[in-house]
């Protein structure tokens, strides 16, 4: 059947905002929760191997310390997760919900396994006995878990993009119990996914060293070469991979990024140069007397990279899905109320947010009872 | 038929109901909590009882694993069972509320980002910031409740969104004041709930009196409070709709006597609980949860009862099929299907024409475009089994019967069929292969 007969018609109901609000939105949104992401994913996974490689009484007290972070970046990180959720559904519903049902109960699975490995950080945060197997073997299937979780994003990420396979994948199976395995493009956007995010995680390392490095230089001296070196190592792999993933798409897409299309091509250009300058800001960072300014300049080039390297993420699926568009346009009704109540909350939260931050880790008054 | 049907063998209704309820358990439970604690912690502060704090501070951990754990997640996991399930449902409440749903995001990011700094605070802040960490916490809680409040009401009545299809018409539809108030109380209620389990445990008898008869004082009062807000949103229900659960739909009058019956015992265990105070054994603690449990399950299956055969009452049917024709609605609505058929407007089909060798073909799409949503075939209200209980075995019976499926009497609770009379016959000869196999 003709892939552009099953795509679902796009709702009835109005677009609550301009197309391009809504975008800007969902990438906004992807930024903020893949970051979050990565920092979680960097903190289990380094937390994990200096409590099992590291030989120095530093590398202890790090691996303790993401341990603990690890269930408080785990919630805003799903709570972040949300706001793409909601922007890919209102303009790509179409697309994602079916996606979805194509694979429902793997897809599905996605809650259980996270449910389970969100415990699993918990008992890795506070057992109290801190030299018990336990915790090595509850953070280590948490982070089973996350590869897993990641995998099934990809799966579905990228079935979303080829409504080709729509129609014969459902006659075979209606129930959703498959994978979109055959996907030549899967496992280098796994990959190159994966070690981004490692790599990017690896920095909060590196942020952890720019908090202490007031009160303890040598600690926060040591913090910020343990994760910027994690950083450089995973990020030049994640390079890898990610022109693995590039040469793997088909020549239209892949030309997308390589001079035919201007924005594309920019965009993905700035994404690698900023991911190198982060590399470079930090390993120069090792050798200065005063490390913090390089590495909040890496902090910032790699997030920056994460901004550009979304927006050609974002670029791809549209040219992936831009043939199966129905002809009739979205039409648009401005909710101006409600949108405006939105944004001055969205703004005013964030930074009440900021206030509690501040208010938490400078309280007025000394501890008391 | 927009979207693929999610073949689910044991039904797909059952799934969503396993986590909504499994959520909604939860997520009113972090609301109430929110001031049981800071009201709790100004107690202990004010009658200077280092027990009672002790007891607060770990609470609030098993509050956190709960709340912050189990009601995040599984909030998220209601979103991926309804998208899964209800592809078209879900992308209609996306697009009307896509800014109300932006604006419960902010509440509970505040939420969470509170509930954390409340609890790493116990050895952190002084007394008035962590209060104040607790107070912002409930408020972003409570404001959370206020904003999603609107989007589950307008479900059941939509009101004059229905005629104007103006958004603040749907949020603030006839359900969401009594509803507001009735959530309220009942998350104010299920606070006192959950902490009779932690206070259960408590070894000190003095402590776990005073902790026992403050919960308990939790559960009875907000119980009572709860009772006209019941009422009043009982009286919002459009009274023809009300009337299933009075007794012309034996699911939905089931459902609403299971509501009072477990709510009064709830009440009953909670009041034995606040008369024996230090000798309250766990079990009771378990028996208050278990019934406060089933009152919160009965009131949600009775919401979802009451709203069928819609999924957004009066807009679109449970198996995604527009009542009315609507702009853009590329004619997946009942008059426009029963012209034109269904097999023929579809996406996911494979029999576009039905002709006599390939009737039961036919049938069993159809029956998966349209009867799936609610029945399964083997599984949750299984259709062989309903079709034998009523003692409809034959082909001319059932052809009979799908032409008033929204008029049975005690049932009718089902959307008409839509599609053509070639294609009721199709239908009718894959529901009798179905009775006939199983016989």
């Amino acid at each position: 059947m003709n892939a552009q007969a099953v795509v679902p018609y796009a709702d009835p109901t109005p677009l609550p905002a301009a197309v391009w609000l809504l975008e800007v939105l969902l990438v906004l949104g992807f930024v903020l929760h893949i970051l979050a992401i990565n920092g979680v994913l960097g903190a289990t996974l380094i937390g994990l191997w200096t409590r099992w490689f590291g030989e120095t009484p530093e590398h202890r007290r790090l691996s303790d310390s993401l341990m603990h972070s690890t269930t408080s970046l785990l919630s805003p990180a799903i709570t972040f997760g949300i706001v793409p959720l909601l922007f890919i559904q209102v303009l790509f519903g179409n697309f994602f919900f079916t996606s979805s049902v194509l694979i429902a109960w793997p897809w599905l699975m996605v809650i259980a396994l996270l449910l389970v490995a969100y415990y699993s950080l918990y008992i890795g945060s506070w057992w109290k006995n801190r030299a018990s197997k336990l915790i090595d073997l509850s953070v280590f299937l948490a982070l089973v878990f996350f590869l897993l979780i990641a995998f099934l994003f990809v799966n579905n990420m990228t079935l979303l993009i080829t409504p080709e396979k729509w129609f014969a994948m459902y006659i075979a199976d209606p129930t959703g119990m498959r994978l979109n395995l055959s996907e030549p493009t899967l496992i280098f956007r796994y990959a190159h996914m994966l070690l981004a995010a490692f790599g990017v995680g690896s920095l909060f390392v590196v942020a952890l060293g720019l908090f202490h490095f007031k009160k303890e230089p040598d600690y926060g001296r040591f913090l910020i070469e343990h994760g910027g070196r994690w950083f450089i190592y995973i990020t030049g792999l994640a390079m890898v991979a990610g022109f693995g993933f590039l040469f793997s798409l088909s020549a239209p897409f892949r030309q997308l990024f390589l001079g035919q299309s201007a924005f594309g091509t920019i965009s993905l250009l700035l994404g690698i140069m900023l991911g190198l300058a982060a590399i470079f800001a930090i390993s120069s960072a090792f050798q200065a007397k005063d490390p913090r300014r390089l590495a909040w300049a890496a902090l910032i080039l790699s997030a920056l990279g994460v901004v550009f390297m979304a927006i050609v993420r974002d670029r791809l699926r549209d040219a992936f899905i831009a043939p199966y568009f129905h002809a009739a346009p979205l039409s648009v009704r401005y909710q101006v109320g409600p949108m405006a109540i939105f944004f001055a909350l969205f703004i005013l939260g964030l930074a009440f947010v900021a206030y509690m931050f501040g208010r938490f880790f400078r309280p007025e008054r000394p501890a008391s009872s | 038929m927009n979207f693929p049907v999610w073949d689910v063998w044991f039904g797909s209704g059952i799934l969503i109901a396993i986590v909504a309820v499994v959520h909604v358990f939860v997520s009113h439970f972090a609301v109430g909590g929110g001031l049981f604690l800071v009201l709790t912690e100004r107690k202990a502060y004010r009658e200077n009882d280092s027990g009672l704090l002790s007891w607060l501070k770990l609470h609030s951990a098993f509050f956190v694993l709960v709340t912050v754990v189990w009601g995040a997640v599984t909030g998220v996991g209601i979103w991926w069972t309804i998208a899964l399930v209800h592809p078209q449902g879900t992308s209609a409440l996306i697009h009307i509320f896509v800014w109300f749903f932006g604006i419960e995001w902010v509440f509970f990011l505040i939420e969470i980002v509170a509930a954390l700094m409340y609890y790493y605070g116990w050895e952190k802040l002084d007394r008035r910031t962590h209060l104040w960490f607790g107070w912002v916490y409930f408020i972003a809680a409570w404001m959370s409740l206020f904003t999603i409040n609107g989007i589950i009401d307008f479900m059941l009545t939509p009101g004059k969104w229905l005629e104007d299809f103006q958004v603040w018409n749907g949020f603030f539809n006839p359900t969401y004041f009594p509803s507001l108030f009735f959530r309220s109380f009942l998350s104010f209620a299920l606070a006192g709930v959950y902490a009779l389990i932690t206070a259960a445990w408590q070894k000190d008898p003095a402590l776990k009196a005073k902790v026992v008869r403050w919960s308990s004082i939790w559960v009875l009062l907000n119980a009572i409070l709860a009772i006209p807000a019941a009422y009043w949103y009982t009286q919002s229900i459009p009274p023809a709709v009300w009337a299933f659960a009075k007794g012309t739909l034996p699911a939905a009058t089931h459902s609403a006597m299971l509501i009072g019956l477990s709510a009064f015992l709830a009440f009953v265990f909670a009041f034995i609980a606040w008369l024996l105070a230090k000798r309250t054994p766990l079990v009771l603690s378990l028996l208050v949860f278990l019934a406060a449990f089933s009152t919160v399950a009965s009131f949600e299956l009775l919401r979802e009862i009451l709203r069928k055969p819609y999924v957004i009452f009066g807009y679109m049917y449970g198996n995604s099929i527009y009542s009315v024709p609507l702009d853009g609605d590329r004619g997946l609505n009942l008059p426009t299907l029963n012209e034109r058929g269904v097999l023929r407007t579809a996406n996911w089909v494979q029999t576009r024409e039905i002709h006599e060798d390939n009737m039961i073909q036919a049938g069993r799409e159809i029956f998966r475009l349209e009867c799936q949503a609610c029945h399964s075939l083997g599984g949750y209200r299984d259709i062989g089994w309903l079709l034998r209980r009523k003692q409809l075995t034959g082909q001319p019976a059932i052809l009979a019967i799908l032409g008033v499926l929204d008029k049975i009497p005690t049932s009718s609770v089902m959307p008409p069929f839509a599609g053509t009379a070639k294609e009721k016959e199709a239908l009718s000869h894959f529901l009798t292969s179905v009775v006939q196999s199983n016989s």
